[in-house]
């Protein structure tokens, strides 16, 4: 018996498409262990996340801290595919789409801060941001 | 998809992610993050989004990477010595690793296999592009103009 939230995602987006014969139903159990699945997928996206966070938080550069930032969108671009990947198919492929301009973002992001790290250094001749307390109260 | 490949492809991606969250020398910093890039658009591969591994090798290598590298140049004479490391930062992290792992391995329904897909070639993505998301495009566009822009203002030398 489906249960309600089954249903309603088959009313809005039809029965799952069913797989070609030998990836769904796999004879071997050790083979079905060492397939690739979402999960794994998701866990290595949220290790690339937290590492991005490492960099992010624990360094005092403002390089360190602009890759932190990237590997993080990195991370969730993975996501966005890897659902894509796993997910019913539609003719638009929203999750490419979706990383495809993440991705354009995240380039006009790296351009304009690598340049505020270009303005700040011309300033106050350093980058490291524990430094940068003008503005503390 | 071959297990196999993925697991050298995740551990070198996140050997390189971690070497450039790290390494003390910046300059070793940026080449650890040009191949964690690498590692991360072996995976779009492996999960047949080919035209978006390219695109991420394009923008990330080609673009970002040396961006990042000329940034250190320009800013070299303050790269000195090793500044300090916050470690609460490093319990942050393993902090919200952790709970992430915790989150999708208790999602039942994460644990599927991959369904086999039509590929996804560049005509399909150049037809999506031109007419469900040509709004989105533009709006792209106009952003990455509005950025080139707003970094030439942000790095021209002052006017004294």
């Amino acid at each position: 018996m489906p249960s309600a939230c089954e249903i309603q995602r088959r009313d809005r987006f039809g029965a799952t498409p069913k797989p070609a014969r030998g990836t769904r139903a796999l004879p071997n159990p050790i083979r079905a262990a060492m397939t690739p699945t979402l999960q794994i997928f998701l866990i290595v996206s949220g290790a690339l996340f937290s590492i991005g966070l490492l960099a992010a938080l624990s360094r005092r550069h403002a390089i360190f801290i602009l890759i932190g930032i990237e590997m993080m969108l990195a991370a969730a671009n993975l996501n966005f595919i890897a659902f894509w990947r796993f997910g019913p198919q539609h003719q638009p492929p929203t999750g490419v789409m979706i990383a495809i301009f993440s991705i354009a973002i995240a380039a006009a992001e790296a351009a304009v801060g690598l340049a505020m790290v270009i303005a700040v250094y011309r300033h106050y001749h350093t980058t490291n941001v524990d430094q940068l307390d003008q503005l503390r109260g | 998809m071959n297990s196999a490949a993925f697991i050298i492809i995740a551990i070198l991606t996140l050997g390189a992610a971690l070497a450039a969250a790290t390494l003390q020398k910046l300059m070793h910093a940026a080449l650890s993050f040009a191949g964690a890039f690498v590692g991360v658009a072996a995976l779009f591969f492996l999960l047949g989004a080919e035209f978006v591994g390219l695109v991420l090798v394009f923008i990330y290598i080609g673009a970002v990477a040396v961006l990042i590298v000329f940034t250190i140049l320009l800013t070299r004479r303050d790269v000195g010595k090793d500044r300090g490391f916050n470690w609460s930062g490093v319990a942050i992290a393993v902090a919200v690793f952790s709970g992430l792992t915790w989150s999708i391995l208790k999602t039942q329904s994460l644990s599927i296999i991959a369904p086999h897909i039509r590929a996804l070639t560049v005509k399909r993505v150049g037809e999506a592009l031109m007419t469900s998301y040509v709004w989105p495009l533009q709006c792209v566009g106009l952003l990455l103009t509005a950025a080139l822009i707003g970094a030439l203002v942000l790095v021209m030398e002052e006017k004294r």
